[in-house]
C-alpha cells in the first residue's frame, strides 16, 4: 500500500505548515501593511491626475505652472526648506555640542543635565509654539490680548520675532535638539578612550585628535541625525500651524491642509505627493549615506574607560549658559503656560486678576467661547481627555503587539525573504510625512471597501493610523527586543515538544516583555500629543486633546489652550517617568 | 532496534554547502561522536536530525521510520522526533528558576504534579544539584549551568541524547570533571547519544564510535582505537592524536606480494607489510606517518642504518616528554619517557617498527596499508 503522490505532497505541507506558522503571521502582517501603504498611495496619486474619472494633469499644472503656484507651491516649498535647514543646522550644532560637554567633559550636574534636556522632546513641539505666542505676542499689529513681554515690560515686539520663519525654527530647535544630542551621546559614549590615547601617544594633539578620532567615528551619527531632523522639518504641521498664519507664513503641511479644508483636493494631493517624495529621496540619501559608514557604530564594549575633557575656567560660564538653555527648553514653557491659564484677563497682571476660573470655574455664557466651564468641568474636554486616553492606549497596545509579532518573524526567520520584506517595509511609513499621509487615509477609508465600513469619523481609523505611523517604530523595538533573545532558548522548547502557543507564552514572550512594554509605552506618549496625523482625520465626535487645543487656539481662547497644552504635557511626562522605571529605553524610535 | 542513519544529507546554505552527501549510522545506545575542526559541519548535522534545520535532500532515519526525505517529501516536526539537545551555550531560560527549566519539559508531557516533582529531585540528585532549585541561572556558575541543561533535557528520558560541544565553554579543569559526568550519565542512563566537538582528546575519551568529518564531509567512523591505529587518510592522521603524527615524503622503490620497499626522505629504505589491494608504480610519491610515541631515540647509533637527528627542544609534561628534533630540513617530535638524559643540540638516532608506519598515497591522501 503505498500513499498517492498527492496525499503524500498534501500531508507534508501541513506537516510544513503546523512547524512554520510564523510564517504566516509574516505573510498576514505583510498582506495588511502593504494594503494600508500601497493602496492609499496608488488612491491620491488616480485622484491628483483625474477629473470626474477622465484623465487630467490640471491639478499637476495648476500647482507646477499655474499664476496660483507661487503661493500654493512654490513659496511655501521655500518656506518648508527653510525651517528644514535652519532648524536641522541649530538642532544638531546645539544638541551635538551638549552632547560632548555631558559625555566627554566634567561639565558639573552632566547626569542630570541629561536626563532634564531629554523632557524637551517629550513637551509637544507646538506647546512650546503655544507658550511663545503667550510671551511674544503682540497685540498692536495682531490685535487679542497682548502678550506677556507687552503687558509686562510695555516692550513692542518687532512682528518678525512674535511670528514667522524665526519663531519656528527657534520653537522647533528647542523641541528637536535632544534628538541628536541622544544620537552622539551615545555615539560618543561608544568611543573606548583607548582610541584617543593612542592618537596621544603618537604625538597628536589634542585638536588633531579631535579632527581626526573623534569626529570621524560620530559622522555617522551626526549625518543621521542631520537628515532624520531635516525630514521631520518637512512634515511639521503644528508649529506653523501655530506660529505662521498671522504673518501668511505657509509650508507645505499647512497649504494641505487648508486646501482639504476648503474643498482643493486634487491640488491638496498634489502636494502631499511631492512633499513624500521630497521625504523619501531624504530618507534613501540618509541610508545611502550611512549603510557605509554605520560599521563603526557598533564598536561598543562594556566597561570602557573615558578620559574626561577638563573645561577649567570654562567650567561654570558654561553651565550656566547650559542650564539657561534647558530652562528655556523646558521649565519655562510650562510656567508660562501655567501663568496664562491662571489670568482671567490676559495680560493684566493685578492680583485679583488670577483665578482658577479657567481650571474649575463654572459657565459664563456672556463670555462667548471664553465662557466655558472649566477645563475639568467641562463636558467636551473630558470626552476628549477620555477620547485621546482611548486612542494612545489603544494604539499602543496594537503597535506594541505587531512590532512583538513583526520583530517574531523578522528574527526567526533571519534570512528568508520574507525576514527581509517585513523588516524593510515596517520601515516605510517613516518616509511618509505625518499629515500628507493622514490625508491618503482620509481619500482611501471616507467609503466602504470590500468588507472594511467606511471608516471615517470613527475611533478606529485614528487608532489605525497611530499604528500604522508608529510601525516603524514599535517593529524596531520588537527586532531588537527578540535578538537579544537567543534563538536557542526557544530551540530548547521546541525539541522538549512544545508547542508556538506555548513557546510564545511561557519562553518569548516574558523575556520580551520590557521591549512590549517600551512599545507600548512610547507609542502611548507620541500619540497623545499628536497632532499632524490626527488633525485632518477627527470629528466632533472623536476630537482629542491636540485638536481641541487647536480649536481653541483658532478661537483665540489663550486660556483653554495654555491649561490644556499643561494637561498633555503632565499626562504625557506622568507615563514618561513609567517609562523610565524600564531599562534601555530610549526615545529615539519617534 | 532504534538505530539512527542518515542517508545521502546535504546541506546547502546558498552560497555553501555545509553538509555535502552524508552518509552516517549511529548505532542504538552508543555514544557516537561527531568530530571535526570548526566550521565542518558538525552542529549543521545535529540539528538536520533534531528537526531544526531542514536538509536540501537526503533521508534520515529514527529506527524505521523516516523523519525526515526529501524525495518522500517528509519532514517531522522536532517534538515529534523524540529527541533532547543540550546547546553549547546551555540556552537556560533567564527568566525562570532552576527548577522552572527542568520542569518545562514535562509539563509539555503533562506529566502529573507529584510525579513532576519526583522526577526533578531525582534528576537533580543525578547531575548533584540538590538544593539549586530556586536560583536563576544568572546565580549559577559555568558547570553548574551546564548540568542544568542537561537535567532539562535528560528529566524527559529521551532515547536519543544529542550535545553539542557541551564543555568547551569550561575551563580546563571543571571540563574533564564534566567528562566523566557525562560518560557517567551515558552509562546509567543508556540514551543513545549524538555528542559533537572538535577536542579530539574529549572524543577518544567519552566515544564508543567516532565519527570525523572535514568540510562537510565524512573522513572516517570508527572506534576510537581503530581510529587512532588505522586513520583512513592523512586528514584524520594529522586530525587524532596529540602531538599530531610526523609526516614525511617518500617514494615507491618497487612493489612486492602485499608489501612494498620505499624510499623515506632522510630515513632511508623502509620495508612496508600489508599494502592494500592497490598497484603502485615506482617512483609514485607517498607520504609516511610515524606517530611521536613510535620513535625511539638512541644517543648513540643502535646499527649503522638508523637516521642521524638533532634535538632542539625538549617539552616536559610531566608524565612524559616531547622531544623536537630535526631531521633533515624537517622538524619532527618524538614521545620520551620523563626521567631521561637529552640535551639540546646533541645528536640523536632514530629507530622505529616498519609495522607502526601509516603509509598514504599523496595525491589521494589514501592509507595504502
Ligand atoms: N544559518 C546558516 N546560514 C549560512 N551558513 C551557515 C548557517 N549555519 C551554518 N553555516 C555555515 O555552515 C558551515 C558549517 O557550520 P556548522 O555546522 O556550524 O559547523 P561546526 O558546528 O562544525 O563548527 C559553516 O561554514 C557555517 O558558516
Ligand atoms: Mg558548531
Amino acid at each position: 500500500m503505498s500513499l498517492s503522490e498527492t496525499a503524500k505532497r498534501r500531508i507534508y505541507l501541513i506537516k510544513q505548515y503546523s512547524f512554520s506558522s510564523y510564517q504566516l503571521i509574516g505573510i498576514i502582517i505583510l498582506a495588511l501593511l502593504m494594503f494600508l501603504l500601497f493602496t492609499p498611495a496608488a488612491e491620491i496619486i488616480r485622484i491628483s491626475f483625474s477629473n470626474k474619472d477622465a484623465f487630467t494633469t490640471h491639478y499637476w499644472s495648476r500647482v507646477l505652472t499655474s499664476r496660483l503656484s507661487r503661493f500654493i507651491f512654490y513659496r511655501p516649498l521655500i518656506n518648508t526648506l527653510k525651517l528644514s535647514i535652519g532648524m536641522t543646522v541649530f538642532s544638531v550644532l546645539i544638541g551635538s555640542l551638549l552632547a560632548w560637554l555631558v559625555i566627554r567633559t566634567d561639565l558639573p550636574g552632566r547626569k542630570i543635565i541629561e536626563k532634564v534636556s531629554i523632557i524637551s522632546y517629550i513637551i509637544p513641539s507646538w506647546v512650546i509654539g503655544i507658550a511663545w505666542i503667550t510671551v511674544f505676542h503682540n497685540s498692536s499689529f495682531f490685535g487679542g490680548f497682548p502678550g506677556l513681554l507687552e503687558s509686562f515690560f510695555r516692550v513692542k515686539v518687532p512682528s518678525q520675532i512674535s511670528y514667522g520663519l524665526f519663531p519656528i525654527i527657534v520653537v522647533l530647535t528647542l523641541h528637536y535638539f535632544p534628538y541628536t544630542f541622544l544620537l552622539t551621546a551615545s555615539s560618543l559614549r561608544s568611543i573606548d578612550s583607548h582610541l584617543e590615547e593612542t592618537g596621544e601617544i603618537l604625538g597628536a594633539s589634542r585638536i588633531r585628535i579631535l579632527r581626526k578620532i573623534t569626529f570621524p567615528i560620530i559622522l555617522p551619527a551626526l549625518l543621521s541625525s542631520v537628515i532624520l531632523t531635516f525630514s521631520k522639518g518637512l512634515g511639521t504641521f503644528g508649529v506653523p500651524a501655530f506660529l505662521g498664519p498671522p504673518v501668511r507664513f505657509n509650508v507645505l503641511p499647512t497649504v494641505i491642509f487648508s486646501m482639504i479644508n476648503t474643498g482643493s483636493l486634487g491640488e491638496a494631493y498634489t502636494l502631499a505627493i511631492i512633499t513624500t517624495i521630497i521625504g523619501i529621496l531624504t530618507i534613501y540619501m540618509n541610508m545611502k549615506l550611512i549603510s557605509a559608514r554605520q560599521s563603526f557604530a557598533t564598536m561598543s564594549g562594556k566597561g570602557m574607560r573615558m578620559k574626561l575633557f577638563h573645561l577649567g575656567n570654562w567650567k561654570w560660564p558654561l553651565f550656566t549658559v547650559v542650564c539657561v538653555w534647558i530652562a528655556i527648553a523646558t521649565l519655562i514653557p510650562l510656567l508660562v503656560l501655567l501663568l496664562q491659564s491662571l489670568m482671567f484677563f490676559p495680560g493684566n497682571f493685578s492680583l485679583s486678576n488670577f483665578t482658577l476660573h479657567f481650571w474649575i470655574g463654572k459657565e459664563m455664557p456672556q463670555l462667548g467661547d471664553a465662557g466655558e466651564p472649566g477645563v475639568l468641568f467641562n463636558s467636551g474636554i473630558i470626552r476628549a481627555i477620555f477620547n485621546s486616553l482611548h486612542l494612545s492606549v489603544l494604539s499602543g497596545l496594537v503597535a506594541a503587539l505587531i512590532g512583538f509579532l513583526i520583530g517574531y518573524v523578522v528574527v526567526k526567520g533571519k534570512g528568508t525573504l520574507l525576514s527581509k520584506l517585513l523588516e524593510q517595509f515596517s520601515f516605510l511609513p517613516y518616509l511618509m510625512p505625518g499629515l500628507p499621509f493622514a490625508a491618503t487615509y482620509l481619500v482611501l477609508f471616507a467609503h466602504r471597501i470590500g468588507p472594511i465600513p467606511a471608516l471615517y469619523g470613527t475611533m478606529t481609523l485614528l487608532v489605525l493610523i497611530s499604528v500604522v505611523k508608529r510601525l516603524p517604530f514599535a517593529s524596531r523595538t520588537g527586532i531588537n527586543s527578540m535578538m537579544q533573545i537567543g534563538k536557542e532558548l526557544e530551540e530548547s522548547a521546541v525539541v522538549l515538544g512544545a508547542n508556538l502557543w506555548r513557546r510564545f507564552r511561557k519562553i518569548v514572550f516574558p523575556l520580551a516583555k520590557n521591549g512590549f512594554i517600551a512599545g507600548f509605552l512610547l507609542t502611548f506618549i507620541t500619540v497623545m500629543r499628536e497632532l499632524d496625523l490626527i488633525i485632518l482625520l477627527v470629528t466632533p465626535k472623536t476630537q482629542v486633546l491636540p485638536t481641541i487645543i487647536y480649536r481653541y487656539a483658532e478661537e483665540s481662547v489663550a486660556q483653554f489652550t495654555n491649561a490644556l497644552a499643561l494637561v498633555i504635557v503632565i499626562l504625557t511626562l506622568v507615563v514618561y517617568f513609567i517609562v523610565q522605571k524600564f531599562q534601555n529605553i530610549g526615545i529615539l524610535g519617534e | 532496534m532504534i538505530d539512527i542513519v542518515l542517508k545521502g544529507v546535504s546541506k546547502d546554505f546558498g552560497k555553501y554547502l555545509a553538509v555535502d552527501t552524508l552518509d552516517l549510522t549511529i548505532k542504538e545506545h552508543d555514544f557516537h561522536t561527531l568530530l571535526g575542526p570548526s566550521g565542518c559541519g558538525k552542529t549543521t548535522t545535529l540539528r538536520m536530525v533534531a528537526g531544526l534545520e531542514e536538509p536540501t535532500s537526503g533521508d534520515i532515519f529514527i529506527g524505521k521510520h523516516a523523519v525526515f526525505s526529501s524525495k518522500n517529501l517528509i519532514n517531522v516536526s522536532p517534538a515529534k522526533r523524540n529527541i533532547a539537545l543540550i546547546f553549547q551555550d546551555y540556552a537556560l531560560w533567564p527568566h525562570m528558576t532552576v527548577f522552572d527549566n527542568i520542569k518545562f519539559g514535562l509539563e509539555v508531557l503533562h506529566i502529573k504534579k507529584n510525579e513532576v516533582k519526583r522526577k526533578i529531585s531525582r534528576i537533580l540528585e543525578n547531575v548533584h544539584l540538590e538544593g539549586l532549585e530556586k536560583r536563576y541561572p544568572n546565580e549559577l556558575s559555568g558547570g553548574q549551568q551546564q548540568r542544568v541543561s542537561m537535567a532539562r533535557m535528560l528529566v524527559i528520558e529521551p532515547k536519543i541524547l544529542m550535545m553539542d560541544e557541551p564543555l568547551s565553554n569550561l575551563d580546563a579543569k571543571l571540563r574533564s570533571s564534566m567528562r566523566s559526568e557525562i560518560k557517567r550519565l551515558h552509562n546509567n542512563i543508556g540514551a543513545t547519544t549524538i555528542y559533537v566537538t572538535h577536542d579530539q582528546e574529549e572524543a577518544m575519551a567519552l566515544s564508543d564510535m567516532i565519527t570525523v568529518m572535514n568540510n562537510g564531509k565524512v573522513q572516517q567512523t570508527a572506534s576510537p582505537l581503530e581510529l587512532y591505529d588505522h586513520p583512513e587518510n592523512i586528514f584524520v592522521a594529522g586530525f587524532v592524536g596529540n602531538p599530531p603524527v610526523n609526516l614525511l615524503n617518500g617514494r615507491v622503490i618497487k612493489q612486492g606480494l602485499q608489501k612494498v620497499l620505499i624510499n623515506s626522505d632522510f630515513l632511508g629504505q623502509i620495508n612496508i607489510d600489508n599494502i592494500q589491494n592497490v598497484t603502485l608504480k615506482k617512483d609514485q610519491s607517498v607520504i609516511i606517518g610515524i606517530r611521536p610515541e613510535d620513535i625511539t631515540l638512541y644517543s648513540s647509533n643502535p646499527d649503522k642504518n638508523s637516521a642521524e637527528a638533532t634535538i632542539i627542544t625538549i617539552l616536559p609534561t610531566g608524565s612524559e616528554t616531547l622531544v623536537e628534533i630535526k631531521l633533515g630540513d624537517k622538524i619532527i617530535s618524538a614521545k620520551v619517557e620523563r626521567h631521561n638524559s637529552y640535551e639540546i643540540n646533541t645528536k640523536v638516532y632514530l629507530a622505529f617498527e616498519s609495522h607502526s608506519i601509516h603509509l598514504f598515497d599523496s595525491e589521494s591522501g589514501r592509507r595504502l596499508n
